[in-house]
């Protein structure tokens, strides 16, 4: 029997905006990470991918995609996911996902961030692994000394160029939006 | 009415149904994950929540990596293969390891198997006896029940100033230090209580545990040497030894039943007492003199393996092969120390000898004995030396670039122990190997014109310091504070990184020190006693980059190891030594009892075998060698009655390889005392020496014989090469047809072909020689995987070898020689070369 192949793909949700209710002053490390609120479970997730797909692709895409989607892994606390989607289409999973703004039920705004594509789970789980040791090895210097070492290096990077040329452009904030440029 | 068509009642499931499926096809993979009520209460976001629950995703995601590595099992124990399984599949939870014993239970819980308890040996019984007693069975359960209540009820309210008082009557008092006048033996620690009734007449290797669970060792009651050593491992290893020795991977031994004798002095005075042992005499090297290689041993930069001999014997005989290893010379101290490592079955001797001679010395040298202070561990084959670099990590310290511990990591891609010099030493303080624990592998640098100039200018020589295993201080230290595993599963735990520990300043730092030996390509590392075990089992669980783990290897192996070398084995193949001929006694009993377990219809019977020729009978013990049938007068039947004791004094003596050459060239006088040498056996054609084998000459006495046999031997023109040709392949598809017809036509031409030599089957096969050409005895042999076909070890007496009509040397045509099992009648001719 042919053996069918897939691709896993390693999904994190990222909350750029911090929701209303928040009171302490969190590291920008730890807001982009954010929870996903509990009631947006593994079956929500199949339910948004189908319908996105769906969405884009039509009835061809949801043909191809839906009957071999599955979340493997959904970790809702730290927001992570390993989706398995047929080897062929993972594409179309993957433009589905990068169109989502907004969970459904919940009405947050969310980016689907796609870290990595693999043929094998346990590739995708390594890479989980690893994107988790370095987050919490980043909060673990931002805890003991307030600040985290990646941006505030890029801070520091970003200064001195600035300061080599200063000949850059300023950018105006807001004087110009896509809906008015027509 | 009843239904007619159904007359027959629907039987039901006779099995009920099991909740899990019985054999998966696909195994379930359910990675557990925590939701976000559970993960961050009271709803607030904060970075100690989220680094836990990053965490908590590590281990779950860890978990199921491993899981799933490991197949889903379907019980408590898992379908292994067959070199890792422990023990047989039970459904009984109570025969299975403690650990999976919960899950075991819970497993039988779901699926409804029953679990009875094991009636098998109480007063129960079974079946019609179990009926009977029914009633007495129920109210002897009561009386139990009442009986252990009764006892938690006492032991609550018992008085604990009783059983003080008992404990300190128990306490040993300490004996008065009184100089002692004749050094002791030592006694092996005191094991737990547990192990200590079999412990009585036997000693426990520190890895004896280990060791049982995965090799056969030797009985309880018969132990070898009072050790009990791990004699082969479960799993044929065979070839897998051979090609792990020799090939890739590494194999590992553990030698702490190799005895050491401490020696403390003057340097003088440790040098008169080796000397007058005649440390060396034989070498080809002389270990006393002032220059190369000798004065780097002094200076305790090397280890130097030799032969003791006994005193004021003319010629020599040897005791025993022994190690000595000194210790570098301390900066102020006048008082040098030495190790010197023997095998168990000669230490008596060695030791009644050395504590003899020591008295002698001016100023007298200090002997102990220190063989349960002291354990070791030997490892062979390419991957040793990555393996040792990855376990043994020096304890931090800040030392020159040049010292041992500096240079240690960059010999990780050693393959060879050969490009080290001769008998190297490396000693310095490691850390605790669990703390380091699972090993990764050592990282093998690229640049080897480093590691060239470091072989070539071995700058140890220099930097060396003193060791500290020669202290019993810094021994006994490096044992008590070694942390228990609890302490340091709680620190691995504590880091949750996936790196090692911090290191500690209470962490223990271990005395060790490690030498080469080149004649048999090993690596020795001798650590204290306690401290083997945590080092052993970091060994066997280092992944190899080749592939697997070291494998570990019992008394077999190492034998193999040396014979596929062709290398005599102290004391095996050693018997003009006392200790190998108190080896060979004990193995004819043991053969003797193979042969007497079998049934008379099923084993070979000895008297009856018929050598040709009207001979009867096996010449001698056909489970021994009789070495004393060899001795120049010696009387046609060997002397019956033997003593009681289990010491035996052979009467030859060995001869070392570059004397046995030298008067085999050009025989000088007659020697007086019997000589043995060592040699190495090939077989030509098809034969199989095997253990006792008896070894002849060609025959002297019967020209005709002798010529039949000179007529098996294979020609330099024969093709064959002495296998018959039917077991050849046949080759040649790739000859062309004209050519072909050509061979054909001149091979119809030629004259017929001579008869090919004759095999056993035949009549016309030469008969065995007479007992007067018997020159030797095999001591091991076996098929040696190193060159392709069988092979021996065997030792010949030297005047019989000689003694050749005509007082012309040895010739080529005068090292063949014919080799016959005990109990065979057939003969298969042999070469022989000295080793």
């Amino acid at each position: 029997m042919v053996r069918v192949k897939f691709r896993y793909l390693v999904v994190n949700f990222l909350y750029p905006e911090p929701s209303s209710k928040s009171r302490t002053d969190l590291p920008d490390l730890v807001q982009i990470h954010s929870p996903t609120p509990d009631a947006f479970n593994a079956g929500a997730l199949v339910r948004l991918i189908r319908d996105a797909v769906e969405d884009l692709y039509g009835d061809y895409g949801s043909g191809m995609v839906s009957s071999s989607l599955k979340v493997n892994y959904y970790s809702p606390s730290t927001s992570t996911a390993i989706i398995r989607c047929p080897r062929d289409h993972y594409e179309m999973v993957w433009a589905a996902l990068t169109y989502v703004t907004r969970l459904p039920k919940v009405d947050v705004p969310v980016v689907c961030r796609v870290l990595r594509v693999s043929g094998t789970i346990r590739k995708a789980e390594e890479e989980v692994i690893r994107r988790s040791q370095n987050i919490v090895k980043r909060a673990k210097a931002w805890e003991g000394r307030g600040a985290d070492p990646m941006l505030s290096s890029v801070e520091k990077n970003v200064e001195k160029e600035r300061k080599r040329e200063d000949v850059l452009a300023a950018v105006d904030q807001g004087e110009e939006s896509e809906e008015m440029s027509e | 009415m009843a239904d007619a068509s159904k007359k027959r009642k629907q039987t039901s499931d006779s099995a009920p149904r099991a909740k899990r499926a019985r054999f998966p096809q696909k195994p379930a993979h359910n990675i557990p994950t925590i939701s976000t009520r559970n993960a961050y209460p009271n709803g607030e976001v904060n970075v100690k929540n989220f680094l836990k629950s990053h965490e908590n995703e590590i281990k779950s995601l860890e978990g199921a990596m491993i899981a799933a590595k490991k197949g889903l099992s379907r019980r408590a124990f898992q379908d292994v293969p067959r070199e890792l399984r422990r023990r047989t599949a039970s459904h009984n939870p109570n025969r299975v390891p403690k650990r999976l014993r919960r899950r075991a239970r819970q497993e039988a819980k779901e699926d409804n198997t029953p679990i009875t308890r094991g009636t098998s040996g109480s007063g129960i019984g079974k079946g019609k006896k179990k009926y009977l007693r029914k009633e007495g069975i129920e109210k002897s359960k009561q009386v139990w029940k009442q009986r252990e209540q009764k006892k938690a009820e006492e032991k609550g309210s018992e008085q604990t100033g009783t059983e003080q008082g008992t404990r300190e009557a128990f306490k040993a008092v300490p004996k008065p230090k009184t100089k002692p006048r004749f050094p002791s033996l030592a006694t092996p620690a005191t094991p737990p209580s547990r192990f200590r009734r079999r412990q009585r007449d036997k000693t426990w290797l520190p890895t004896h545990i280990w060791h049982t669970k995965r090799a056969r060792m030797t009985e309880p009651k018969d132990p070898l040497w009072r050790f009990a050593i791990p004699l082969a491992p479960v799993v044929k290893a065979y070839r897998l030894t051979h090609r792990t020795a020799a090939q890739r991977g590494a194999i590992a031994w553990d030698m702490s039943y190799m005895s050491t004798i401490g020696l403390e002095g003057v340097e003088d005075s440790i040098v008169g007492l080796l000397r007058g042992l005649r440390f060396g005499a034989e070498d080809a090297e002389d270990p006393w003199q002032r220059r190369g290689k000798a004065k780097k041993w002094r200076q305790g930069t090397r280890a130097w393996e030799g032969w003791l001999h006994e005193r004021d014997t003319r010629p020599l005989k040897r005791i025993a092969h022994v190690t000595v290893i000194w210790c570098a010379p301390e900066v102020d101290g006048k008082k040098r120390r030495a190790f010197a490592r023997v095998h168990p079955s000669a230490f008596l001797q060695v030791w009644n000898e050395v504590v003899r001679i020591s008295k002698v010395q001016k100023p007298a040298v200090i002997v102990e004995d220190l063989r349960f202070e002291v354990g070791s561990i030997e490892i062979m084959g390419p991957a040793a030396a990555e393996t040792l670099c990855s376990i043994l990590h020096p304890s931090p310290s800040d030392a020159a670039p040049d010292a041992p511990q500096s240079l240690w990591s960059t010999l990780a891609s050693v393959t060879d122990p050969g490009v080290l010099p001769a008998g190297a030493l490396l000693a310095f303080d490691i850390s605790d190997p669990r703390l380091r624990d699972p090993p990764t592998p050592s990282t093998i640098h690229q640049d080897p014109s480093s590691l060239i100039e470091t072989l070539a200018a071995w700058p140890i020589d220099s930097t060396q310091a003193s060791s500290s295993i020669f202290s019993r201080t810094a021994r006994l230290t490096g044992q008590r504070t070694l942390p228990s595993q609890k302490s340091i599963n709680r620190r691995q735990s504590a880091n949750t990184l996936g790196r090692y520990p911090e290191p500690r300043p209470t962490d223990p730092s271990i005395p060790m020190l490690i030498y080469v030996s080149r004649e048999s390509k090993s690596w020795t590392v001798l650590l204290p006693w306690k401290c083997v075990m945590p080092v052993w089992r970091g060994i066997m669980r280092y992944p190899v980059s080749t592939g697997g783990n070291p494998r570990f290897g019992g008394l077999k192996e190492r034998r193999q190891v040396t014979f596929e070398r062709s290398v005599p084995s102290f004391p095996h193949d050693c018997p003009a030594t006392d200790a190998g001929s108190s080896w060979e006694l004990k193995q004819q009993d043991v053969r003797k009892h193979e042969w007497t377990k079998r049934p008379k219809g099923k084993r070979i019977e000895w008297s009856t075998i018929d050598l040709g020729n009207g001979r009867k009978g096996e010449i001698g013990d056909p489970w021994a060698c009789e070495w004393a049938r060899l001795l120049p007068n010696a009387p046609a039947e060997p002397t019956a009655a033997q003593d009681e004791s289990e010491k035996v004094v052979t009467p030859f003596r060995q001869l070392s390889s570059a004397q046995a050459t030298k008067l085999l060239q050009d025989p000088a006088i007659e020697p007086e005392v019997p000589y043995l040498f060592t040699v190495k056996i090939i077989v030509v054609g098809r034969g199989y020496p095997v253990d006792c084998s008896r070894v002849y000459r060609l025959p002297t006495n019967n020209p005709e014989l002798r010529n039949k046999w000179l007529s098996l031997v294979p020609g330099p023109k024969s093709k064959t090469n002495g296998v018959p040709r039917r077991q050849q392949t046949r080759s040649g598809d790739d000859v062309s047809e004209h050519l072909r017809r050509r061979e054909l036509a001149s091979s119809l031409l030629e004259p017929p072909a001579p008869k090919d030599a004759p095999t056993p089957a035949e009549d016309d096969y030469p008969l065995v020689p007479d007992e007067e050409d018997l020159i030797g005895f095999v001591t091991t042999g076996n098929y040696n995987l190193a060159e392709g076909m069988p092979t021996a070890v065997a030792n010949l007496a030297l005047h019989r070898v000689l003694c050749i009509p005509g007082d012309k040397a040895v010739q080529k045509e005068d090292r063949i020689c014919i080799v016959r099992e005990p109990g065979r009648t057939v003969g298969r001719l042999a070469t022989w070369e000295v080793v």
